[in-house]
């Protein structure tokens, strides 16, 4: 799998737009078909405001970098940050069935993050550094 | 993101045009609560202009729904585009809105309803 793109931003919330530009440029170039562009933007987006609003503390943000990988029938799409490592398989589970008063918005980004992508590894803190790493078929 | 609204009958279609994300959401709640607090608690929005929509945007459009059902009116959704409707079926949202193909169907949802 061969490396296509790179981009470091501050993990701050005014960096989504060039990150979410990055992804679906690149992504674009790659995948046919929009629906795919459209599930790895999702993804990185989840990913990235999960990093910027609980790992990095405010006023004191780290960078984050996205990589993307691809050969012929995979993307892969790497985030690696230096924030306070997170737990995904820790994330609660939304809960899909409740009624519209009692229903909560709470961990949809995960969960979609997970429905959207056909493979989610997640390294935390190897030197300091966490990968998430989000695999998508191109086909 | 852009919305502009149009009141037809008593109720008021919202045009949103662009992503409801993470960046956008907070201006389309600001908005819809907007149209809440002038008493408009029966809304559509027409999502036939947004490709792309994240967890913050549902969030925002729940908490839409809650609101206006708590004053009485409801909060439906037409032309939703596929990819966009994909990501509110994943999360449940299909069974707690009410989402018509058109706008003039989910305006005639409501005159039904008297």
């Amino acid at each position: 799998m061969e490396q296509v793109a790179q981009v470091t931003v501050p993990g701050r919330m005014d960096s989504l737009p060039t990150l979410l530009e990055f992804v679906e440029n690149e992504c674009g170039k790659l995948a046919s078909d929009g629906l795919i562009t459209f599930a790895v933007k999702l993804a990185v987006e989840e990913a990235c405001v999960n990093i910027i609003q609980y790992g990095y503390p405010a006023g004191n943000a780290g960078a984050i970098t996205v990589t993307m990988l691809a050969d012929s029938e995979r993307l892969k799409v790497i985030i690696a940050d230096r924030a306070t490592p997170f737990f995904p398989e820790e994330a609660p589970l939304p809960d899909l069935t409740a009624s519209w008063e009692e229903r909560r918005s709470g961990g949809l980004g995960w969960y979609l993050i997970r429905e959207m992508m056909d493979q989610v590894e997640y390294e935390a803190g190897v030197n300091g550094e966490n990968r998430l790493i989000l695999t998508k078929a191109l086909k | 993101m852009d919305i502009t609204a149009n009141d037809q009958d008593s109720v008021t279609v919202v045009s949103i045009q662009g992503s409801v994300d993470s960046m956008t959401a907070e201006a389309f709640l600001m908005a819809m609560q907007t149209y809440l607090g002038q008493g408009k608690n029966r809304l559509i929005g027409d999502l036939s202009g947004v490709n792309y929509a994240s967890s913050a945007g549902l969030r925002a459009i729940l908490a839409t729904l809650k609101e206006s059902r708590q004053k009485g009116g409801d909060f439906r959704l037409a032309a939703v585009q596929p990819a966009v409707l994909k990501v509110l079926e994943l999360s449940g949202f299909t069974s707690i809105l009410k989402i018509y193909p058109s706008t003039d169907q989910a305006v005639a949802s409501f005159a039904t309803e008297g």
